[in-house]
């Protein structure tokens, strides 16, 4: 998290006040009417507040975007609107998105016109996603406005101002971005309290076409914006900021959608021009993907297509037998889940329902049949729209049971296991998918696997199912029961990753391996987890305070299946969950009360227990340093930085020798920013790590986590830095904060680690580069190594400096003052 | 101090010249070299006495030592003529004198004479005289030494197969021809896992991995870099490693990350296994770290590459080529004659080379 290492920390919350008070005066002046509005969600009840501070903000967003660059202006008004939204003006995530980006924007352009200009360019395809995005907006706002007959006029009128303003062709491709942004953040609070007491005859039909549609559209996007992703992480940031925001807005608006009493000439009118935009978008979605599909990709796809059929017609004759059998004529999408959930309630009250559960579920799914095959998209749709109800329902549940089907069957095409497997695994994916209730599924992708309340039993399930995932390669047998890692599992693109949408940015960004530090994990999975929580809906028949954590361990645990998560991470997502189960969550306010009150706490948490713990952290091992010293540190970590750099500041005279290792080479960005803050540097390899040892007085280290027994868990080759610092006598000192303290214990560095990219320890001049598909080569890249207690003389937290061996002391201490 | 013979001089300086503009060649190549310089040097019709060739020999040795300090095989090889040299004309001596002990002089050389004879090193023999054959038994000797030279690899392969078991895991850094061919030796036999630390910047160890993963089946290569190793080390069973120079002491020039290497290996009780063929053993000692030549360097590039130019302006870069490694890290040294402990390096010293010549390759 290069927001955390940056310098001038103090300098840049100043600024940040600044702007924010700018931005506040500029609301003010454009728009006065948006202070009352911003006002009034405090005031106002659950669902209302949203409604009215997203045109403030909007107009906000509007009045101040022209002063501030292009890049700002895409966090501007969404922090903008969170200010709105809240009473205090506590850093949000968003904002320390922000901050980050800004602070990294700062630092880019400092070092050169040449990256400036990168940004611009590839800024540039993000920016286009939401003014392609807007052409089915009319249909959307039309349909939207027109039949809302339940709600107030008061409340349709924002909604639809908002949506035609949002369908107006905008010049500035980041403008709209900004104004996207707040209807993303808050429209789910109120939209979903609208559904949930309308009226819905005619829902599904008409749900069940926008989803596929609102997954097949981004993905071009985001396939354009994976390949630069390593190159630059705040191009990154920014487009799947946008992306994100794009997505949710569609979401919003198919959620949103007021279920019409009866259909209206006007809405059918409505809905015949629907489809036409999504018919004409699939096509070049998929033109966009054939050329990235290789010929044995296109085969297997047409072999699970086949599959997936097969098993969609199987599926569809037991869910008629099933429904013969029940009797229940419109009963179709779900028999069990019906009794279950609503005992057999009004008609109009289940189908809301299950359209609830299939388009926030739908939405992530939806992209995979719609992006393999344009015939796929075809196929079903049309009847849709043109079926009755039940009829309708059935192929939604048929869709869905494909969608399994599909999914399944291509993971068995892929491990070249017999297709019988798959097909009995499919059905009871679909029942249970059927089964499982919950409106706001935030996991899709999780049906197949025993959904457990507690959460670490989730957890421990995604780990193990993350395990059996992919066939170790050979020869690597040693480390056969770690997630292996697969080339394909980093292409998020396929979008069936199952991981939520909240979640997604923070998925690609690992993917692209640019979250390699312990803070910077954290805070990215904590600002991803505040808009889970901000997006999050309570289901009906269900308690905030059980779903919720629930919810959020489930997301992380379906992270974990793609990406191994740090400890770090799993600690704050665990703290998050204890957090909102034990803390008193102003639950009987409401939704948006409690969700507000879940968010000031990661917020807190970030600022207290990182920001204030890296402070501290840098004050207590600034002392241990002293003029003359010279500091060996390894690899790259914020957390030391913040050391150097403050004690630099403090007026210290000391040198830092960089040790560096291959294949991750981070320390030459550590190098980078000691050198910006003036600090004398020597750089060399692990390799020669005796000889900068030599010249060395103290050895500073970072921390991924320390275990309970006193390992600490690190970057790979530190616990070589520190044998050596031992060896020669050198004291060592690990700097780490408390949060990342683990009550796992761990005696080597095999049982818990991680597998990088292999091809990263291929040099092109390597004469492995041609061996690499050899049987009896094998290539390993460690990203972990655990560092024996006895290596390391102090760790420096901001308790204090106390040895490892005092790790269960920190966590029961930490665990008695939490809860 | 002995002065060099003109032609001596051009000889050698033009060696020294060849060596320095080869760069890093396999030190085995230098060996060769070398035995063809002292060929050279034997065969010139300039001396006549024993102490002639003894004199040219060591001037010559001093001057390589110095100039090339960093090639084991120079200094220590004019020590092993030096050594035959002297032994010839001892044992012509004793011909000629009949010694009234009939031991062994070698044997005799190192205890007994050494009380008998007082303090000091045994008085140097009288090497004025003029030998008849000495020029042909000293060429045949380079022979001899060619002939060990060559079977050297294959002698100390020969022990693979007590050192190395089924399954074993094997762990070696960078690329050592002498630990390529002990590691092939047993690979022909059994089956065993080879990790491999490639040895960044440099990358021979991604050449060894190569290497090995060419052999038919039975080896499995796996390639890890310099952070994996402390983590890895858990699961090896032995350490091979090839060297550069074992001094006198038992200690080791290694190639650099050797250290950090026997340091883990040290860490985790593994024992560390050094294949040294016989003219990679110096009568050389470490003196500290401000031992000039001791631990050349080369230019940083490959550790921060110029392209990035912001960078290496400012920030110091080292890119050392060698590590000092301590005897007490080193369970065995393999020869051409089988394990020997570092702490009787002495005794294959003292078989090697002459106590009076050991001066001469101390830079």
């Amino acid at each position: 998290m290069e927001l955390l290492v940056e310098p001038s920390r103090s300098f840049k919350r100043r600024q940040r006040r600044k702007k924010q008070q700018e931005r506040r005066r500029q609301a003010d002046g454009s728009a006065p009417a948006g202070s009352s509005d911003e006002h009034e969600p405090r005031t106002a009840g659950g669902g209302e507040p949203g409604e009215g501070s997203a045109p403030a903000s909007r107009r906000s967003g509007q009045g101040g975007h022209p002063r501030t660059d292009g890049g700002q202006c895409g966090v501007g008004p969404e922090h903008a609107a969170r200010e709105a939204d809240r009473p205090a003006p506590v850093a949000s995530s968003g904002e320390t998105e922000g901050r980050t980006k800004s602070a990294k924007r700062r630092k880019r352009r400092s070092t050169g016109p040449s990256s400036a200009a990168a940004n611009d360019q590839q800024a540039e395809p993000a920016a286009t996603a939401p003014s392609e995005r807007t052409e089915p907006a009319p249909a959307a706002s039309t349909r939207r406005t027109e039949p809302a007959p339940s709600t107030s006029s008061k409340r349709t009128e924002p909604v639809h101002s908002a949506s035609t303003e949002q369908t107006e062709p905008d010049p500035s491709a980041s403008d709209q971005r900004t104004k996207s942004s707040p209807t993303q953040r808050t429209e789910p609070v109120h939209s979903a309290p609208t559904e949930r007491t309308a009226p819905a005859p005619s829902v599904p039909s008409q749900c069940s076409a926008p989803a596929p549609e609102s997954g097949a559209e981004p993905l071009p996007e985001r396939r354009r914006e994976t390949s630069p992703v390593v190159s630059s992480s705040e191009e990154v940031l920014r487009s799947v900021r946008a992306l994100q925001t794009v997505l949710g807005e569609l979401r919003t608006r198919l959620l949103a959608e007021p279920p019409p009493a009866a259909p209206s000439e006007a809405q059918s009118a409505a809905r015949s021009t629907a489809p036409p935009p999504q018919a004409t978008m699939a096509p070049p979605a998929d033109a966009a993907e054939a050329p990235q599909k290789t010929k044995e990709q296109i085969k297997a796809e047409r072999k699970a297509k086949a599959e997936a059929a097969k098993l969609a017609k199987a599926a569809k004759a037991q869910k008629k037998q099933a429904a013969a059998a029940a009797g229940d004529g419109d009963g179709g999408d779900g028999p069990p889940s019906k009794p279950a959930q609503s005992g057999g309630g009004a008609p109009a009250e289940t189908t809301a329902k299950s359209k609830k559960m299939a388009t926030p579920s739908g939405e992530p799914a939806a992209a995979k049949p719609s992006e393999k095959t344009p015939t796929l998209v075809g196929q079903p749709e049309p009847e849709k729209p043109a079926g009755e109800k039940p009829a309708g329902e059935k192929s939604k549940a048929e869709l869905k049971a494909e969608r399994r089907a599909k999914q399944e069957a291509q993971r068995a095409a892929k491990a070249a296991a017999a297709a019988s497997a798959a097909a009995t695994k499919t059905p009871k994916a679909g029942a249970k998918a059927a089964k499982t209730p919950g409106p706001e599924r935030v996991t899709p992708g999780d049906a197949d696997q025993p959904h457990k309340e507690s959460s670490k039993g989730d957890r421990r399930s995604a780990k193990k199912a993350a395990a059996e995932k992919p066939p170790a390669r050979k020869g690597l047998q040693m480390f056969s029961h770690l997630l292996q890692f697969d080339a394909s599992s980093a292409d998020t693109a396929t979008g069936k990753h199952g991981v939520p949408p909240a979640l997604e940015p923070l998925l690609l960004r690992l993917s692209a391996g640019q979250l390699t530090g312990g803070n910077a994990g954290a805070v990215a999975l904590l600002t991803a987890l505040a808009d889970l929580v901000d997006q999050y809906v309570t289901p009906p028949q269900r308690e905030l305070l059980r779903d919720l954590p629930d919810q959020v361990a489930a997301a992380v645990a379906q992270l974990a299946r793609r990406r191994p998560l740090s400890v770090a991470m799993e600690n704050v997502a665990h703290r998050l969950e204890q957090a909102i189960r034990h803390e008193d969550v102003p639950a009987d306010k409401g939704d948006y009360e409690a969700k507000r009150y879940i968010i000031d706490w990661i917020e807190t948490f970030i600022n207290d227990h990182i920001c204030k713990a890296m402070t501290a952290i840098s004050m207590f091992a600034g002392q241990k340093i002293t003029d003359g010293d010279v500091i060996l540190t390894y690899g790259r970590s914020t957390t030391v930085l913040d050391v150097l750099d403050a004690a630099q500041r403090k007026g210290c005279r000391f040198r830092v020798i960089v040790v560096d290792s291959r294949p991750r080479l981070d320390g030459r960005d550590m190098l980078r920013q000691l050198l910006d803050a003036n600090v004398p540097c020597s750089y060399g390899l692990l390799t020669a790590i005796g000889h900068h040892m030599k010249e060395a007085t103290k050895v500073l280290l970072g921390a991924q986590a320390l275990l309970s027994n006193g390992m600490v868990l690190s970057h790979a080759g530190t616990a070589l830095v520190s044998l050596t610092g031992r060896a020669l006598n050198r004291p060592v000192l690990v700097c780490c904060e408390t949060y990342k303290f683990s009550d796992r214990v761990q005696t080597d560095s095999q049982v818990y680690n991680e597998l990088g990219d292999p091809n990263e320890l291929v040099t092109p001049d390597s004469p492995l580069a041609d061996l690499r598909q050899s049987e009896s080569l094998s290539l390993l890249n460690l990203a972990y190594d655990v560092t024996p207690p006895e290596l390391v003389d102090v760790v420096v937290t901001e308790l204090g400096a106390i040895p490892c061996t005092s790790v269960p002391a920190v966590l029961r201490l930490q665990q008695s003052v939490v809860y | 101090m002995e002065e060099l013979s003109p032609t001596a001089e051009r000889l050698v300086s033009e060696f020294v010249r060849t060596t320095r503009r080869q760069g890093a060649v396999p030190s085995r190549q230098v060996a060769d070299r070398t035995l063809e310089l002292l060929r050279q040097l034997v065969s010139e019709p300039g001396w006549r006495q024993t102490a002639q060739l003894v004199g040219q020999l060591r001037a010559a040795g001093r001057q390589l030592a110095a100039e090339l300090p960093t090639q084991p095989a120079v200094g220590t090889l004019v020590c092993r003529l030096l050594k035959m040299a002297r032994e010839e004309h001892g044992a012509h001596d004793e011909v000629h004198e009949a010694r009234p002990h009939g031991a062994p002089p070698s044997q005799v050389d190192s205890l007994h004479r050494r009380l008998t004879a007082g303090r000091g090193a045994a008085p140097a023999a009288d090497l004025s005289s003029e030998l008849t054959g000495l020029r042909a038994n000293l060429l045949a000797g380079l022979d001899e030494l060619q002939t060990e030279l060559d079977a050297s690899a294959d002698n100390i392969a020969r022990e693979a197969l007590s050192h190395i078991h089924a399954d074993d895991v094997v762990l070696t850094a960078g690329r050592s021809a002498t630990v390529l061919a002990f590691l092939r030796r047993a690979a022909r036999e059994r089956a065993f896992h080879v990790l491999v630390v490639e040895g960044a910047p440099f990358g021979g160890g991604h050449r060894a991995a190569a290497e090995l993963a060419a052999l038919p089946r039975r080896v499995h290569v796996t390639v890890i870099a310099e952070s994996a190793l402390f983590a890895m080390m858990a699961r090896v069973n032995k350490v091979i490693l090839g060297v550069h120079t074992v001094l006198a002491d038992g200690g080791l020039r290694a190639p650099v990350g050797t250290q950090a290497l026997a340091l883990a290996a040290r860490f985790h009780s593994v024992p560390v296994i050094v294949c040294a063929p016989s003219y990679k053993l110096s009568p050389q000692f470490h003196r500290g770290d401000q031992q000039e030549g001791f631990l050349e360097s080369v230019s940083p590039e490959s550790v921060l590459p110029y392209a990035d130019g912001a960078l290496v302006g400012r920030a110091r870069l080292t890119c050392p080529l060698f590590d000092y490694v301590p005897p007490e890290l080193v369970t065995l040294f393999v020869t051409h004659t089988g394990g020997t402990s570092p702490w009787y390096v002495y005794r294959l010293l003292n078989e090697y080379y002459d106590q009076q010549d050991h001066e001469i390759v101390q830079v």
